[in-house]
């Protein structure tokens, strides 16, 4: 027995020499470098809050998770400032792999052919049909939309509901509500310098058109120059130039109020009734103040009703010159599969653009829903369109609040829409 | 092991494993806490390196811009041109110079956010955040140098990176790519970040990526601070819902950036963690093990404890349970004892609960008996001398004083202590001892008794050994008379007997007791030499002696051994002559016998023969004379005596068989004694009187005259008493019978004594011995003219022997014998048989000569209530009647002998009646049959007949008869018309007793129909109607159904039968026997009548079953 127990103890030493390796002190080993990845590539856009890059982020990790050998790298600036390099990349030949565009740009960059065609990437087929009208051209497709925004009327229940007032199904209800406001001393719109105004001229303007469903037929007469785009915008700035000429909006203030930025900031203070805004904001809005209470509708800028105008958004593009194109493809085609699209229009308080998307899940907006669902809808910058309305509105608001007659402002765009031509 | 110390045990392997945990965890704290610091010092020093590398790069380019600064500052600020060369010809690529002015060469580079830039630069030199190129758009940072021309003018030198380059050559990565770095400014915007897969890409600001319900706000404004007051260091804050470790290192002078490394403390922790874990694992399996082999060594410990407590247990219970004693002496003398087992405690009287050590220190010679110290104390000390094991036996004192006999083995051995001690085992053997020594004595004893109980027998015993021609006296008397003289061997021994052995007999002598002969004989051919032989001896006569020699198993030695013994046996001789000779008379006893029985089957030959002659004879007389009747009534006279003595031939016959056999059963049946007495003398009376015998018949009142017994065996023995009497009696003589009743010890039982005397020939004292022995008659001329069966004694023996009496008889030959039977009988409880009233104090007078029987008569009369008189004679008795007639009491009674002298009853009773009249009943007294006188004395005035002797049975009988003649009533009369009607069915096979029994019936009137077997009748019964037959007459032996078979189903027709129950069924069969009447009751009929059929019995039968 003893004999035994001894014989185990001096096999069980030996093994243990054997493996803390008594035997040898100089070791190479070489290192194989496996993670070094092999794609580096940018992914530049006008994202960038916060809170709106964080799903931006997540697809991003999760897209290089699935694909190691790829490292991609987000850049974002806000704003003009965004498009401005971009173009100047763009023309600079330093363009990013993945770009985020909107019509224009878009319209421009295909133009100049350095838009990557996306129509073979899988996703395609899941865009839902007013999108993919939006999208097509020519049989070619340079962008995909990854949101579809609405822009709405953010209501301050409490101030309303503090002063006797309701939320206003028609023009004449807000007009009312505006001067009731007005009257107490109080600006009762907040606005921005950019798609607050252009916004109410569209749905105004195009109402109808789209209601009646002959935008396509109107805006190949714009396109071709048949038909004058004052023609239809006429009636949305001259309501916005009443607004101003009321009071309704502050017109020196808004031309200093950046969108979703600035005049969030005004309108939690709670002492504004409305803000026009993208309808994307109110995460942020509810996110800023979270006592707040308000409600997003869409535009109560007809006499019978409310239009609802919505865009096409975070259009992705992959530029066509970018060395890692098939890998650029590849993160578009990640970002706009479902999950991908769900969480961030989810994110962005916007609406899916994909067949079956579910709507967004902050409660402010689920007015917009029930408008997008059934109502008026307005795409704000169609691009059956062959302008850059997007960018000829935005001006024609800085100078509807720099004080500029409608008049002139209509000449001047139907003059944009000629110098296009 | 106690529990406590199991329990301290346990505690302190708890304790020890405790202590091991807690060094463990503070050992566990320090090496985290110092493998953190070292990866923080790592990640510091990664950082540390980063930031020095882009330094070194931004230092080479600031080196650069100097050299193209020093050929500019050769220039003039406005010579554009010759800037512009030396430019393009010096500096590399985006490498601008901004002018004052506001100019950019080349021109086309111009950043208008540098140009602004420059415009407020204070520095030399520095480096501008990184910002969108207003020419290419990208993100660029410049580095810029001012640069003085030599017109005194200055600007400055503006190299442009893109930043995403810079990251490019910049990205930090730490732990396998979980960790990342970014260049950050003073308030935490991003400059540069890497394209590090694990870094945030969106956020612009390094404090964005830090929840603000995740982080403490202080912790956060500390880390800002920190970032503003260019210090190095690291920070832990949740990202990314994690502890992540944020290590700031500035840049360096010539900016205010920090490279942060950024790195999830789980990443950081995960290495320590491991070598922690391998650490604890480690530990843990250590003291895993510690347990595992301090489990062991305390499972090991608790097994041998228990191993040894039970060895320990085992032996101790072997030392106390052996059925020896053990005890542990010292070894030094004196020897004491140091422990006893409990055997050994309970031999020396300990009480039962004395511990082992209860003897310690007692001596061994305080226990040892003082006989056996000595030898003890020596073997003691040999044994502690070492010298092996030693075996004693010696007497050891009890406690209570007694010694016992002990044996055993004492060794030296050792202790548990390892000291020498002497362990003596030792059991009782006194029982041995005592039994060894009774073994002795009585093997003594035996041997002493033997050969007394031979030298009884043998006055000369002695042992010889044959093969060496050697003796051995062992017993020796004179009382045979011989001169051993001292015989050395057998051989002389020999010749001693030699000269005296009778010369004819010296021959076989020497033939079969010498040397050789024995030699050769004894113990091969024979076991045994034996001679008896006539010898001179001592005292001069011839004596039988015996010599014989015995072989002897000799198991110890080849030596052939034998015993000599030698007696006198004249004695032996003597009666050996003795039993030869009644050996001869028995055997001619037996022939003798055998004769009397060849005698006995002659006689019965001759017995039987006789009467069956007479019968034959006068048959045949009697059918020669048919027509002369008084011939002919002789002639059935005579057959019907010889017949009757026939039938008494063969019933004793058959008795004594029955009796031999102990067939004979008693039966239990009431009756009157005396009456028996007078109807049994009255059966011999007829032959009495023929032989012209007086019969005296004596009873003396008796007490109790109704009895229970056998009637017929009681009566069987009288009548052959008094048979013999009448039979051994010649003419003239006289015969006494006497009854009395004697006291009777036992309860509910009368003694009775018969006495009958007669003066006949008597008997030889010889034949007196024989008498009651079957088969001997007297012999004799007067005596075989007597017929007889020469049984009657024996069977009256054996009667009386079987009732528990006694016969006695005393005789003489020629002067007549007395027999006297006595009887002990149950006394029948019923009442005696009462007097009618009218006759109580009813004056009776007794004329009588035999004044004995008068007295008696008085006796009984008195006694029933009766005023009774006596005269004994005839014309006293007329003159007392006279006188009384003549009174108020006249006498209502007068009883008068037949036989007195001078005047005779018929006389005296002719003239009473004519004194008293015809109303006083006279009744004639006599012992003879009054048959013949009946209607003279009848006609003389006598009413009636009474038998002497009296007996209370009777005249109780006589006075009820008086008395219902009085009423009127006659029930005496047998009227055999009244069984006119009825209906037997008489079964019988045999046609001659048919015959009989028909004609035996007929005379009753009865109407009868026949059966010829059982079968026939119980048919006959069966096909009858209910109430057909009024008797069923039923023999027992017969063919195809018997009697008892017939009975039984007749008894079973019961359904359809009501009367199959009732009817009275008879038995009339030649089973005579007591047991055959039972055996008959039992199988359902109602009586028995036995053939030869008696008319009476038959009448008395058909009367009792059927009126």
């Amino acid at each position: 027995m003893r004999r035994k127990v001894a014989s185990a103890f001096f096999c069980l030493v030996f093994a243990a020499v054997l493996l803390t390796g008594c035997g040898s002190e100089n070791v190479v080993v070489s290192n194989q470098n496996q993670d070094e990845a092999k794609v580096n590539m940018t992914f530049f856009g006008n994202k960038n809050e916060p809170e709106n890059v964080t799903v931006i982020e997540e697809i991003i990790t999760d897209f290089m998770k699935e694909n190691p050998d790829v490292r991609l790298s987000y850049e974002s600036l806000k704003g003009a400032e965004y498009f401005t390099a971009l173009e100047k990349r763009m023309a600079a030949g330093k363009g990013d792999d993945v770009i985020m565009v909107n019509h224009d740009t878009a319209l421009a960059l295909s133009q100049k052919g350095q838009l990557a065609d996306l129509s073979q990437l899988n996703s395609i087929d899941s865009f839902t049909d007013s999108m993919l009208s939006q999208m097509e051209e020519n049989g070619k497709i340079y962008w995909v939309p990854t949101t579809v925004s609405a822009f709405g009327l953010y209501c301050n229940e409490d101030l309303l509901k503090e002063h006797g007032q309701k939320i206003p199904d028609n023009l004449k209800e807000w007009e009312s509500v505006c001067q009731y406001f007005k009257d107490k001393g109080i600006t009762p719109i907040v606005a921005n310098n950019d798609i607050s105004i252009k916004t109410l001229a569209i749905g105004e303007g195009f109402g109808s058109l789209y209601h009646e469903g002959r935008q396509r037929e109107v805006f190949a007469k714009i396109n071709n120059g048949e038909e004058a785009i004052s023609k239809y915008l006429r009636s949305g700035f001259s309501l916005a130039k009443r607004f101003i000429d009321q009071g309704y909006i502050d017109a020196q203030k808004a031309l200093t109020t950046e969108k979703t930025s600035d005049d969030l900031e005004e309108f939690v203070t709670g002492k504004y009734p409305f803000m026009l805004t993208g309808g994307w904001a109110a995460g942020r809005v509810k996110a800023m103040e979270p006592k707040f209470a308000f409600e997003v509708v869409s535009y109560p800028v007809r006499s019978d009703g409310t239009v609802l105008v919505i865009n096409a958004d975070t259009r992705l593009s992959v530029n066509e010159d970018s060395p890692n194109k098939d890998e650029a493809l590849k993160f578009v085609e990640y970002f706009t599969q479902k999950d991908s699209i769900q969480k961030f229009a989810d994110n962005q308080s916007s609406f899916s653009p994909l067949k079956g998307g579910s709507p967004s899940s902050t409660e402010e907006i689920q007015p917009l829903v029930d408008a997008y669902q059934s109502g008026w809808n307005v795409i704000g910058s169609d691009s059956l369109l062959e302008l850059p309305i997007w960018e000829l509105t935005a001006e024609a608001t800085e100078k509807l609040l720099s004080g500029e007659s409608v008049d002139a402002i209509m000449e001047w765009l139907d003059n944009q829409q000629g110098s296009v031509k | 092991m106690s529990s406590g110390l199991w329990t301290r045990k346990a505690l302190a392997a708890i304790l020890i494993a405790g202590l091991l945990c807690f060094v463990t965890a503070v050992y566990v704290k320090e090496v985290k806490g110092q493998l953190w610091q070292e990866s923080i010092d790592t990640i510091t020093e990664s950082t540390q390196q980063g930031s020095n590398a882009l330094e070194l790069l931004l230092s080479k380019d600031f080196e650069s811009l100097d050299a193209v600064g020093s050929y500019l500052g050769k220039t003039a600020s406005d010579d554009s041109k010759r800037l512009e060369r030396i430019l393009s010809s010096q500096a590399g690529e985006s490498i601008s110079l901004y002018l004052p002015s506001g100019i950019c060469i080349p021109e086309e580079a111009s950043d208008t956010t540098v140009v602004d830039a420059v415009k407020q630069l204070e520095p030399a030199d520095g480096v501008l955040d990184p910002h969108i190129s207003s020419v290419s758009g990208v993100n660029v940072l410049d580095m810029y140098k001012k640069v003085t021309f030599s017109d005194g003018k200055s600007g400055y030198l503006v190299k442009e990176y893109e930043v995403e380059s810079i990251a490019d050559r910049f990205s930090l990565s730490f732990y396998n790519n979980s960790g990342f770095s970014y260049i950050v400014d003073r308030n935490g915007e991003v400059l540069i970040r890497s394209p590090h897969p694990n870094s945030n890409k969106t956020v612009k600001n390094l404090f964005d990526m830090l929840p603000k319900d995740e982080n403490d706000p202080t912790a956060v404004a500390q880390f800002q601070k920190a970032l503003q007051q260019t210090e190095n260091g690291w920070a832990l804050f949740q990202y990314n819902q994690e502890p992540t470790v944020f290590c700031y290192v500035p840049l360096g002078h010539t900016t205010d950036w920090y490279l942060i490394s950024i790195i999830p403390e789980a990443v950081i922790s995960e290495q320590s963690d491991n070598i922690l874990m391998q650490t604890m694992v480690l530990m843990a399996a250590v003291i895993v093990g510690i347990l595992v082999l301090m489990l062991f060594y305390l499972w090991q410990g608790r097994k041998t404890n228990r191993k040894l407590q039970s060895q320990a247990n085992y032996i101790s219970h072997l030392y106390n349970s052996i059925p020896e004693g053990i005890a542990v002496v010292t070894v030094e003398a004196p020897h004491r004892f140091i422990q006893l087992n409990r055997e050994g405690l309970r031999m020396l009287n300990y009480p039962p609960d004395a511990e082992g050590e209860a003897a310690k220190g007692r001596l061994l010679s305080e226990v040892i008996h003082a006989d056996d110290l000595e030898e003890t104390e020596r073997i003691f000390r040999e044994a502690a001398n070492g010298q092996l094991k030693q075996t004693f036996e010696n007497r050891v004192l009890r406690d209570d004083g007694s010694y016992f006999w002990s044996s055993g083995i004492v060794e030296n051995t050792m202790d548990e202590n390892g000291e020498p001690v002497l362990v003596a085992t030792f059991h009782d053997v006194t029982m041995e001892k005592l039994a060894e020594e009774e073994e002795e004595r009585e093997q003594l004893l035996e041997r002493r008794t033997l050969l007394s109980a031979v030298a009884s027998a043998y006055p000369i015993i002695i042992s010889v050994n044959i093969s060496q021609d050697k003796i051995d006296i062992l017993y020796f008397e004179h009382g045979l008379k011989v001169n051993l003289g001292e015989p050395k061997s057998y051989t002389d021994l020999y010749e001693v007997f030699m000269p005296i052995i009778e010369p004819e007999a010296r021959e076989e002598y020497e033939k079969r007791f010498s040397l050789k002969a024995l030699k050769e004989t004894l113990g091969k051919k024979k076991n045994e030499v034996f001679l008896e032989a006539r010898a001179m001896l001592m005292d001069g006569q011839l004596h039988w002696i015996s010599v014989q020699i015995i072989h002897v198993e000799n198991p110890y030695s080849g030596d052939q051994m034998a015993i000599l013994l030698s007696r006198r046996v004249d004695e032996q001789k003597y009666e050996e002559e003795q039993s030869r000779r009644v050996l001869r008379s028995a055997l001619e006893n037996a022939k003798a016998a055998n004769e009397a029985k060849s005698q006995f089957l002659s006689n019965m030959s001759h017995d039987i023969r006789t009467p069956m002659n007479a019968i034959v004879g006068m048959t045949a007389i009697a059918k020669a004379h048919l027509d002369d009747r008084a011939r002919i009534k002789d002639c059935l006279k005579k057959i019907d005596l010889s017949s009757t003595h026939l039938l008494n031939l063969i019933n004793d016959v058959l008795d004594m068989s029955k009796i031999e056999s102990g067939k004979l059963v008693l039966r239990e049946e009431p009756f009157n004694l005396a009456e028996m007495i007078v109807d049994t003398v009255g059966l011999v009376l007829p032959q009495a009187n023929s032989n012209d015998l007086e019969i005296n018949v004596k009873l003396t009142p008796m007490k109790n005259e109704r009895v229970v017994g056998d009637l017929l065996r009681i009566r069987q023995v009288c009548l052959n008493i008094f048979s013999n009497a009448v039979k051994y009696t010649p003419a003239g003589g006289k015969i006494t019978i006497e009854m009395e009743q004697v006291s009777s010890k036992r309860k509910g039982y009368g003694t009775y004594l018969l006495r009958c005397e007669d003066t006949g020939i008597g008997m030889t004292e010889e034949f007196q011995k024989k008498l009651f022995t079957p088969f001997e008659r007297m012999q004799g001329s007067t005596v075989s003219r007597i017929s007889g069966t020469g049984l009657g004694m024996a069977i009256t023996k054996n009667i009386v022997d079987l009732m528990n009496g006694h016969i006695d008889v005393k005789s003489e030959s020629g002067k007549g014998s007395l027999f006297t039977v006595t009887l002990p009988l149950k006394l029948e409880e019923a009442q005696q048989e009462k007097v009618p009233k009218i006759w109580l104090g009813a004056r009776t007078l007794i004329i009588d000569d035999d004044q004995q029987a008068c007295e008696a008569a008085v006796e009984i009369l008195t006694d029933m209530g009766i005023l009774a008189e006596y005269v004994d004679n005839g014309r006293d008795a007329l003159e007392k009647i006279a006188a009384a007639q003549q009174s108020k009491e006249p006498y209502q009674l007068v009883l008068v002998d037949w036989k007195m002298p001078d005047m005779d009853g018929a006389e005296t009773s002719e003239k009473i009646r004519a004194i008293v009249g015809p109303e006083v009943p006279i009744i004639f007294l006599t012992a003879y049959d009054w048959s013949e006188i009946e209607q003279e004395v009848k006609a003389r005035g006598v009413t009636g007949f009474l038998s002497k002797p009296f007996y209370r049975s009777n005249l109780c009988y006589l006075l009820n008869e008086l008395d219902e003649r009085e009423d009127g009533e006659d029930t005496f009369i047998y009227k055999t018309e009244k069984f006119s009607g009825k209906r037997v069915l008489l079964v019988e096979d045999n046609p001659l007793n048919m015959e009989i029994a028909r004609e035996l019936i007929k005379e009753a009137g009865l109407r009868i129909e026949e059966a010829l077997n059982g079968q026939e009748a119980v048919d006959k019964f069966r096909a009858s109607s209910a109430g057909y037959y009024d008797l069923i007459l039923m023999d027992i032996q017969m063919p195809i159904m018997d009697g008892y078979e017939a009975t039984e189903h007749i008894r079973s027709i019961e359904l359809e039968r009501p009367d199959a129950k009732r009817v009275p069924i008879v038995a009339m069969t030649a089973n005579a026997f007591a047991e055959d009447a039972q055996e008959a009751l039992r199988s359902g009929m109602n009586d028995h009548i036995s053939k030869p059929v008696d008319i009476r019995i038959l009448n008395d039968t058909l009367k009792k079953w059927l009126l």
